[in-house]
């Protein structure tokens, strides 16, 4: 019987290590739609997520240990590449297109500007292994962190032991990502009737309402579709977008539709970083616009604008900033895992 | 306790016992196929050296004519002709079933397809998954060919996609069978037959070539007669 009782605590003690981590729940902000992201299947912990910041982080992912996650992804910038229209990789290589701010991504139906990655798990995969970009595989990333001297450790305290695989890296990632919520912005605490616009925030409200919001819908300021907004191609890049991934015509120069949420700080803005300010993004808008046969029913009326209603607008799509979430600590470079490796 | 211990090791011994395997052998100019071997191929005037041949066979079914009788849970399996112990596994019905065919398909559905990161054989570590446009590859054959060792050349054919109208998973229908031990045959040389080396010997992403390769799965997996 003694015998039994030990046999009994061996085969439970794994389950007691894996109940220590800490399960979290999602909190969906009030009024906001259910998240898209399954979260039975890659059920939250404090200990995942901050393996997966610690992975974010770190530049391990890359073949030379040079590029991180966060180097084309920076917190302060609602991790976007600020500054740089088309982001840089490995060795300075240039990509061929713009970082996207990173939030909300639990509600996203699919990743990327043409939408290439149908999954939030998978999109870790595309900059690992994108030779101009970190230009690694995740084979070998898995070996890396078996023989780093931190990753064990942190794999176990949020698996309940010591196995890296591709799976649990990527899932380990996702959780970090899940966490990038941004729904603290003036206009989020003005919904909640927590504060009031200005008169100029309050015409730019209604002005962004009539023109913009049947793509860019609230509350999380995109409807995830894809859509022609009516750029003009770029002859060098010559990228057409979701054409690309469905392989219909019908997609050409369709792009996602981004989030206006802190675009104050994510520009240069579109899919190639064309526009470096508001200003030239509002003008595409009133007088840019190209014809073509894609171009998105919305828009097939032109959006007109005096001076001051783009100041207008302009002062509402600043209501979008939101300081706290750019400036959480939980998102920020983990110094105390990272700092002594 | 003893007795638990005893009855749990019986358990174990005897659905190990009910299992029926499968095994899969690839053929070409009708010898079991060497990777790096180097091969004639009189109607093509080639020499052909394969590097790697990999595939998923899922959503296993033992038939009794064309009824279903039994269906594998979480039935994926990567067989890679470079891990001999990728290319054998065992089915395990719970208890004993009649069956005289075999349905499986060659491939990942679309349903696992947009499920997110999964381990096992599915693990993106196995160099089966698309990473700048998220999928499973299907199929991989990667090697060489060559009128004269000087004038060599690649092919690879990444074969997979899973949405419409350039989906790739093929459902297959091994019938007759007649031993509990179940042999399958690739022929590989059937299949290099579909092959265009000489004007497209890279199909590296989903679309219409690769689609209608995958089409001419269905004539290439056939019961084994040793
Ligand atoms: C070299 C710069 C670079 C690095 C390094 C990088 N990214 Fe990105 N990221 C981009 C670019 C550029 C895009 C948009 C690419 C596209 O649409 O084709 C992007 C897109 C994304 C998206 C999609 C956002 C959306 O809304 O569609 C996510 C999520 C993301 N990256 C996360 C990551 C993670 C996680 C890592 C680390 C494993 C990473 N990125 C590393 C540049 C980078
Ligand atoms: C037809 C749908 C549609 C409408 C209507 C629309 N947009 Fe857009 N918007 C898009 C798409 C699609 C993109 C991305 C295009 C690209 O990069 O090629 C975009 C990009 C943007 C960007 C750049 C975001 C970034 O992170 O780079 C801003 C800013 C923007 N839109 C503001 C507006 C404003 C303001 C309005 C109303 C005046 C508006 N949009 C109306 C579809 C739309």
């Amino acid at each position: 019987m003694k015998n039994g009782l030990v046999f009994l605590l061996i085969s439970v003690l794994p389950l007691f290590g894996w109940m220590a981590s800490h399960e979290v729940d999602f909190q969906k902000p009030k009024g906001w739609p259910e998240p898209h992201y399954n979260f039975r299947k890659n059920q939250l912990s404090n200990e995942k997520i901050q393996l997966g910041r610690a992975l974010f982080y770190d530049p391990i992912l890359s073949r030379n240990q040079t590029i991180s996650c966060a180097s084309c992804h920076l917190s302060y910038t609602a991790f976007t590449h600020v500054d740089h229209n088309l982001s840089h990789g490995i060795e300075d290589r240039i990509g061929n297109r713009n970082a996207p701010a990173l939030m909300n991504l639990a509600w996203g139906k699919s990743f990327m500007w043409d939408g290439s990655v149908n999954h939030l798990d998978m999109q870790a995969l595309a900059p690992i292994s994108n030779p101009l970009e970190m230009d690694e595989k995740i084979e070998n990333v898995v070996v890396k962190l078996k023989n780093s001297t931190l990753y064990p450790t942190l794999f176990t305290k949020a698996f309940g032991d010591s196995a890296i695989t591709g799976e649990r890296t990527l899932k380990a990632i996702s959780q970090f990502l899940l966490t990038l919520v941004s729904a603290n912005s003036k206009y989020d605490s003005v919904m909640r009737y927590e504060s009031n616009f200005t008169d100029q925030e309050k015409v730019g409200y209604a002005l962004f309402q009539k023109n913009c919001n049947s793509c860019h819908a609230e509350p999380l300021f995109t409807n995830n579709g894809f859509e022609s907004n009516g750029l003009p191609l770029d002859s060098n890049l010559k990228d057409f977008g979701r054409m690309n991934v469905s392989r219909k015509s019908v997609d050409s120069l369709k792009f996602k539709v981004p989030t206006l949420r802190n675009i104050e700080f994510s520009f240069p803005y579109m899919h190639d970083g064309r526009f470096k300010k508001l200003k030239h993004v509002l003008n595409h808008y009133t007088s840019g616009i190209q014809k073509g046969p894609g171009l998105s029913s919305h828009l097939q009326k032109p959006i007109v604008l005096s001076p001051d209603e783009k100041a207008d607008l302009t002062a509402f799509l600043l209501t979008l900033s939101d300081k706290t979430f750019l400036f959480d600590q939980k998102h920020s470079f983990p110094k105390q895992i990272l700092s002594n490796n | 306790m003893n007795y638990l211990l005893f009855s749990f090791i019986f358990a174990f011994a005897s659905s190990a016992t009910l299992g029926q395997s499968v095994h899969f052998h690839c053929v070409i100019n009708n010898q079991k196929l060497n990777l790096d071997s180097v091969y004639f191929f009189p109607s093509l005037s080639q020499y052909v050296k394969i590097e790697s041949l990999k595939f998923y066979i899922s959503q296993i079914e033992l038939m009794s004519g064309n009824q279903s009788v039994w269906k594998e849970k979480d039935s994926y399996h990567l067989v890679d002709f470079e891990n001999a112990k990728s290319t054998q596994f065992s089915l395990k019905p719970d208890e004993p079933v009649a069956f005289n065919a075999l349905r499986f398909s060659i491939g990942i559905d679309s349903a696992t397809n947009v499920s997110g990161a999964l381990g096992g054989d599915l693990d993106p570590t196995k160099g089966m998954y698309w990473t700048w446009h998220s999928g499973y590859i299907n199929c991989k054959l990667e090697g060489n060919f060559f009128q004269s060792p000087s004038l060599k050349k690649e092919f690879k054919y990444h074969i997979g996609g899973y949405s419409a109208p350039f989906s790739t998973i093929q459902t297959i229908d091994i019938k007759g069978l007649t031993e509990k031990n179940i042999n399958i045959d690739f022929d590989l040389s059937a299949f290099i037959s579909k092959l265009d080396l000489k004007s497209k010997p890279e199909i590296m992403s989903p679309g219409k070539p690769g689609a209608d390769l995958a089409k001419s799965f269905t004539g290439i997996f056939k019961i084994s007669h040793p």
